[in-house]
């Protein structure tokens, strides 16, 4: 995904600091530690939402299910999961195409740190390609339409201008040729993970708003005004409400995210030309901090601890 | 496309959101199946938007975009309209019926 995009340019700002600054190994560790905690973070916030995906998509076919026909259900069955599969397959790519990402920015780390070495030019090379390929992979799957995949042109415009822009003559030779070489697939693949977060953000926002929805309706609203409700426990329903008063900081889990996704596709550019520096790198640092902690909160949030099966209506018998 | 794509989530969301507002208890068994099966069906759709570029959305917006419309613009106002609930699940289903060939053609 994005998020270990960022993670992998932090460690390329990483290698910046060393090989074109007088800063030391130890502020470099010190990125790359906090680059492997947000990438980490980033990973467990995939999985969340793949689980809300999922529990949404399972309780409704609870609530659908009839009781009456076995064609039906079989219908709607292979209908969710066909469309859900497609999902979870979409989600997966990334999450492939972000390991290598990172194997990619780490092997050009190591040669910035000793350009001599000529297999490491070799392994940067096979990795680019694995990443072309794995996005060629899902082109073939889904047919013609999905070349581009959800590029739009704005962002092939985007890829265009970094693929004219000059290198920097401050990398030493080989590091030169590896990024004249790898920039077209790096570029493609920034602007395409960047649209793919915000893809993911939304499908995740857009269940939080569901889950939230349906906690009011039968957690807060239901049980209080119904007066028919044999027991009407206070103290439950006082919890109930101020989970849902604090559903605000759910909503917003991607804002930070989505902030330090933009400030890297703009250090990438810096970096190409050799601009970049340890002021940019402590900027995006803040940014990925916040995202760890609005990480934690998801994971620490009670409000969606589990899938929540409430309001499910199974179709009684006529 | 981009706005297309915007406004048809913007709908859908708000479809399964005004269902959703309504406690199940008390419910009679046609509003829960409707019930059911709308937000089945929201679900399904939304995610195989979710799941398409806008390449694929344009395709078949080409083959299908004016009912898409239509179906949507019939879609917001069951939401507005002031009825009981059970009519309001039998338009957003129809609705959804109009919409099911635009998706198909996601697959």
């Amino acid at each position: 995904m994005n998020y270990h995009l960022n993670c992998s340019f932090a460690i390329l700002c990483s290698f910046l600091a060393t090989g074109c600054s007088t800063n030391t190994s130890r502020q470099t560790e010190k990125i790359s530690a906090s680059a492997t905690v947000y990438n980490e973070h980033i990973d467990s916030l995939l999985e969340t939402t793949k689980a809300h995906v999922i529990s949404m998509d399972s309780k409704n076919l609870v609530s659908s299910r009839s009781t009456k026909s076995r064609e039906e259900n079989e219908k709607k069955l292979r209908e969710n999961n066909d469309a859900l599969e497609e999902w979870i397959a979409k989600t997966d790519q990334l999450r492939e195409q972000n390991k290598l990402l990172l194997r990619y920015f780490q092997t050009l780390q190591k040669m910035m740190g000793d350009p001599t070495e000529t297999d490491l030019s070799g392994s940067l090379g096979d990795i680019s390609l694995s990443i072309s390929r794995v996005n060629q992979r899902k082109s073939e799957r889904r047919g013609n339409y999905s070349q581009n995949r959800a590029l739009n042109i704005y962002e092939v415009g985007h890829i265009d201008s970094l693929s004219k822009m000059v290198i920097s003559s401050r990398y030493a030779g080989k590091v030169r040729q590896a990024l004249i070489r790898d920039r077209d697939i790096i570029n493609r693949q920034i602007a395409l993970q960047e649209q793919q977060l915000k893809e993911i953000s939304a499908s995740y926002e857009r269940r939080a708003k569901f889950e939230v929805e349906d906690h009011y309706t039968n957690k807060v609203l239901d049980s209080y005004v119904n007066v028919s409700t044999p027991h009407f426990e206070p103290v439950t329903w006082t919890q109930d409400r101020l989970k849902w008063l604090g559903r605000n900081k759910t909503l917003k889990l991607f804002d930070d995210i989505k902030k330090a996704n933009k400030a890297f596709r703009k250090d990438w550019s810096d970096i190409l030309q050799g601009k970049s520096g340890v002021g940019t790198v402590e900027a995006i640092l803040g940014d990925i901090n916040r995202a760890v902690d609005s990480a934690y909160t998801l994971r620490d949030s009670r409000l969606y601890p589990q899938p929540v099966y409430t309001n499910i209506g199974v179709i009684p018998p006529k | 496309m981009a706005q297309f794509k915007e406004k048809a989530f913007q709908v859908l969301e708000d479809a399964y959101l005004k269902i959703m507002s309504e406690p199940t208890i008390g419910m009679g068994p046609d509003e829960l199946k409707e019930r059911g099966e709308a937000l089945r069906q929201l679900t399904l759709d939304m995610l195989r938007m979710e799941t398409a570029n806008l390449s694929e959305l344009q395709a078949a917006f080409e083959v299908e975009g004016k009912r898409m419309t239509e179906a949507l613009k019939a879609m917001e106002e069951a939401i507005k309209a002031n009825t009981d609930y059970l009519t309001m699940l039998q338009s957003i289903d129809h609705s959804l019926d109009i919409m099911r060939h635009f998706f198909f053609l996601l697959l």
